[in-house]
């Protein structure tokens, strides 16, 4: 008598091992070839010849983290799990399965066992060959291999159990599959979906994520949060009598690996939850779309309504011929019906596997789901929360990154009296409303972003796109007024020329003089260090003199057309004294960075009048074209 | 012993069962008919542990079938639509139904390849459809389990197949006392080999007889009266059904043989001769008002 408690069965584990050996044989080649491949571009590259160390081998195992495993074992989930529980989605095989003497425990752990097996062993497959190849290369890494072969049973484990989650759920293989694809985009698709269509109606919130759909799609979720940080430098090596420059890594850092560890206990969570699942799921439903009736309803709608919005915007997108930047509700409101209605029915015939969908019992359905899209979008237009004009205490501030047509600037520690300036200046802006309207003659395309960085660490962003009337700049009460007094207020100027701020470093500053931009020659120098200061100071001392030409917001961003007019800067680079050049300004653009990760550029155009930068300029034996 | 007591399930609101309630004895063969749609796999598939009944028990020996693994160790099936792996041999689902039955035997595995004349190296998939249900038999009867649960078990096979098949499962019966269920619409093949018949009709057991009882609680007579005389009331005789073909009255009569034929000769008849009755025709002719339906399931 076979024992009524053993969850395991090893005749049932071997057929399907045997059954579907080509599946992991072929990925495990894929594995191996993978593995060849990674120690040959990592050891083998002239650049690395003499400069192996255990970090190169790290450095592959931790970069095979967020992309190569997730997908690899993704891939392989799908392809196994459907194939193992295969069983369920026809009727002659949960007979056969379901009436041989082995309970259901014991056939999905065997069944969950095997297929897990599969998923890994090609996946283990590449990591052995690599760590065998970096053993002979002398590079091996302990705590690398170590943390990789975790990620890899814990990544897997994941995608085996959303895979069997989805088997479970579902009654055809088609369905199991598409179910399987889909749960690992839908969340951050559905995100997206979401935050387009709910930012769409609040003029200036543009682009808003949500990170925690980001993280229900492991996959995104993997690739977007686990982040492989690398220090470097390079070594002068002598090679065949040349000297050339090695790279050398110092360290290897791999950021959130405690993600894994929680996708770890989400697969268990989901083993438990498959697991009872398989205990409630009824034989009869096999070839049902999805297995349990109580599981339809929820499938169709999430399912309906992120279709609708998502349907709903791309209409928007293809109709939008007023060139709203936000969402006309009305408007919205038809299409939303459009595409509910739309979504809703085929989401019926897709799970009830005909086209006979429209009728008394699913009329219903549609009323309702129609009802509460049209209002959801009449509550999001309306806001309630009052977003649009809701601006940040600056109390609560740590920085804040304004950027213009011409460039960004960032205030922060120092810059308070600025800030409430900034904030204030917002709040007019989005009170204003949205002024982006058909675009005519002499009308002037504004952009204006703030980024703000709150003290709790929320990052808030606004983004307003304009369209400026010069008519309206004698009406001290428009937008233009408003924005032209911004952009000309002094502590601004200064900030908009990266300029007495104690936030910007200089460690990485260059100047480029750009002597005309696109139709002109370009001319570059670096800046050494230390005179990088004189230059600044040169600069704010022209600004505060009132040297500095005022910034006009119908032009910023763009090159001085007439100054470079008539103009042929090849002549002037061959021939200094050429009766040509009488360019009055140059461009110059440099940069500073704020983080390691973020730089500004800054661009003056230099006018004659601004004495202090052009002697300095000169001083530094820059030749500046003169009238 | 096989019972089933007031086994009920319901799909989306059709009652596919509705109080099934039937008992197989230990060492018999028991037939279940019944027209299309009437329950019969349904039924088979409670009975193998594959459904689970909204209410009512199916019991083997006293204990019930669900998720019962010695139970179903003792049970042995082949379903209308037979499962095999995809690039399976024979051998290799030998080998499955190995590992999965304890009481499986290659002893007899071997004895039957003469039977049944398969290469057991050939992929399945390229048998026939009759070959693929010989296999089927092969591996079940390869199990020596106590009870073998047969869903049309014979569609596709030959005559000379059907007969052979029969004669193991018969052999089965007698040499070690396994009990028989088989599903089929063909009376007059369960006629052969069925001691016990059931027909089932919109999901429940409308008649559970056994064979002989049948037979003997039911005659057709043929019935010749003297010319010119009043044909007689035929009081105190049950007549299911009475045709006439010139002088010659066939009745169907709910009596034994007989008993019938004594009655009928009261009433000085010219000829009166007692024939027995097919499966087929008991069944048309008990279920009365249930004629037209039982009429669809006989082949």
């Amino acid at each position: 008598m076979k024992s009524r408690t053993s969850l395991f069965n090893k005749t049932l584990f071997m057929k399907n091992l045997t059954g579907l050996w080509p599946v992991w044989a072929l990925f495990s080649i894929g594995g191996l070839i993978t593995a060849f491949a990674s120690f040959s571009a990592t050891f083998m590259m002239s650049g690395h010849y003499d400069a192996v160390s255990y970090l190169d081998t790290r450095n592959v195992y931790y970069n095979m983290i967020p992309f190569s495993i997730p997908f690899a074992s993704f891939l392989l989930s799908v392809i196994i799990f459907a194939n193992v529980f295969s069983y369920l989605y026809t009727t002659k095989g949960t007979v056969f399965f379901h009436s041989l003497p082995i309970t259901r425990n014991t056939l999905f752990v065997t069944n969950f066992l095997s297929a897990y097996v599969m998923v890994v062993i090609p996946i283990v497959v590449g990591w052995f060959t690599f760590t065998i190849l970096s053993i002979t290369k002398g590079a091996f890494d302990a705590k690398g291999a170590f943390i990789c072969l975790y990620a890899i049973l814990a990544i897997s484990l994941l995608m085996s159990a959303m895979a069997l989650f989805c088997a479970l759920l579902t009654g055809r293989i088609a369905s199991m599959v598409l179910l399987t694809i889909s749960s690992q985009f839908f969340f951050c698709l559905a995100g997206a979906a979401i935050s387009t269509f709910y930012s769409g109606f609040l003029y200036g919130i543009t682009g808003e994520t949500l990170p925690a759909f980001n993280y229900l799609s492991p996959i995104v979720g993997l690739a977007g949060n686990i982040k492989v940080s690398e220090k470097s430098d390079f070594v002068a090596v002598v090679v065949n009598g040349e000297t050339i420059d090695q790279y050398r890594l110092l360290d290897v850092a791999i950021d959130n690996l405690s993600l894994i560890g929680v996708y770890l206990a989400v697969a268990v969570v989901m083993i438990l939850v498959s697991y009872f699942l398989y205990k409630g799921r009824q034989s009869e439903s096999a070839t049902e779309v999805v297995a349990f009736k109580g599981i339809r309803p929820v499938l169709l709608y999430s399912y309906a309504v992120v279709a609708a919005i998502s349907g709903a915007i791309i209409l928007n997108t293809i109709l939008n011929f007023s060139n709203l930047t936000t969402y006309s509700p009305a408007k919205m409101v038809f299409f939303i019906i459009f595409t509910t209605l739309i979504a809703y029915f085929v989401g019926r015939m897709i799970i009830g596997r005909t086209i006979r969908v429209f009728n008394k019992k699913t009329a219903p359905g549609a009323v309702f789901l129609t009802i509460f899209m049209i209002a959801l979008t009449i509550v999001l237009a309306s806001d309630p929360t009052h977003k649009v004009t809701s601006v940040p205490d600056v109390e609560d501030v740590n920085t804040i990154i304004v950027g213009t047509s011409s460039g960004e600037f960032i205030l922060g520690e120092g810059d308070e009296e600025l800030m409430e300036y900034v904030i204030a200046t917002q709040k007019k802006i989005a009170e204003h409303g949205d002024c982006y309207r058909a675009f005519q003659e002499n009308d002037q395309y504004f952009n204006m972003g703030f980024q703000y960085t709150l003290k709790n660490g929320k990052k808030i962003s606004r983004n307003y796109d304009m369209t400026l009337y010069k008519q309206n700049l004698t009406d001290r009460d428009s937008l233009e007024s408003l924005l032209d007094e911004f952009v000309n207020t002094e502590p601004i100027v200064e900030k908009i020329y990266h300029l007495n701020s104690s936030m910007l470093t200089n460690d990485y500053i260059s100047i480029n003089i750009n002597y005309g931009g696109e139709t002109g020659n370009y001319y570059a120098d670096g800046v050494e260090k230390e005179n990088v200061d004189r230059f600044r100071n040169a600069l704010l001392k022209d600004i505060r003199e009132k040297k500095t030409p005022p910034i006009d917001i119908f032009s910023m961003g763009e090159y001085n057309e007439e100054a470079l007019a008539n103009c042929d800067f090849a002549d002037y680079i061959e021939e200094e004294d050429s009766e040509y050049v009488y360019n009055p300004n140059s461009m110059l653009a440099y940069s500073v960075s704020y983080s390691p990760r973020y730089y500004f550029w800054g661009r003056v155009d230099v006018m004659p009048e601004m004495t202090n930068t052009v002697n300095l300029l000169k001083e530094l034996g820059y030749k500046l074209p003169e009238r | 012993m096989i019972e089933v007591n007031n086994l009920v399930k319901t799909f989306d609101g059709f009652r596919a069962l509705d109080g099934v309630t039937l008992k197989v004895e230990t060492g018999s063969i028991y037939g279940l008919m019944g027209p299309n749609g009437a329950g019969k796999s349904t039924l088979i598939r409670h009975l193998l542990g594959v459904y689970r009944q909204d209410e009512g028990e199916v019991k083997y020996d006293g204990e019930k079938v669900w998720d019962n693994v010695p139970v179903k160790a003792r049970i042995a099936s082949i379903p209308d639509d037979w499962f095999y792996y995809g690039q399976a041999t024979v051998k290799d689902m030998c080998d499955i139904y190995k590992g999965m039955y304890e009481s499986f035997s290659m002893e007899r595995f071997n004895a039957l390849k003469e039977a049944f004349n398969i290469d057991e190296k050939k992929t399945i998939k390229y048998l026939s459809k009759g070959m693929q249900k010989q296999v089927a038999f092969w591996l079940a009867l390869s199990t020596m389990s106590d009870y073998i649960i047969l869903d049309e078990p014979v569609d596709g096979l030959d005559p000379v197949m059907r007969r052979r098949v029969w004669s193991l499962i018969m052999d089965d019966v007698s040499s070690r006392g396994t009990t028989v269920l088989v599903s089929s619409h063909n009376l007059r093949e369960l006629e052969d080999v069925c001691d016990h018949v059931g027909i089932m009709n919109h999901g429940k057991v409308v008649l559970e007889r056994s064979l002989s009882e049948l037979q003997d609680n039911m005659v057709k007579l043929q019935v010749v009266f003297k010319e010119g005389e009043e044909e007689p009331a035929m009081d105190g005789i049950e007549v299911l059904h009475d045709s006439l073909t010139g002088r010659v009255h066939t009745m169907i009569v709910r009596m034994c043989p007989e008993s019938a034929v004594k009655a009928v000769k009261k009433y000085d008849p010219v000829l009166v001769e007692a024939i027995p009755l097919t499966l087929e025709e008991i069944f048309v002719y008990e279920m009365g008002g249930l004629e037209n339906e039982i009429k669809n399931i006989l082949v």
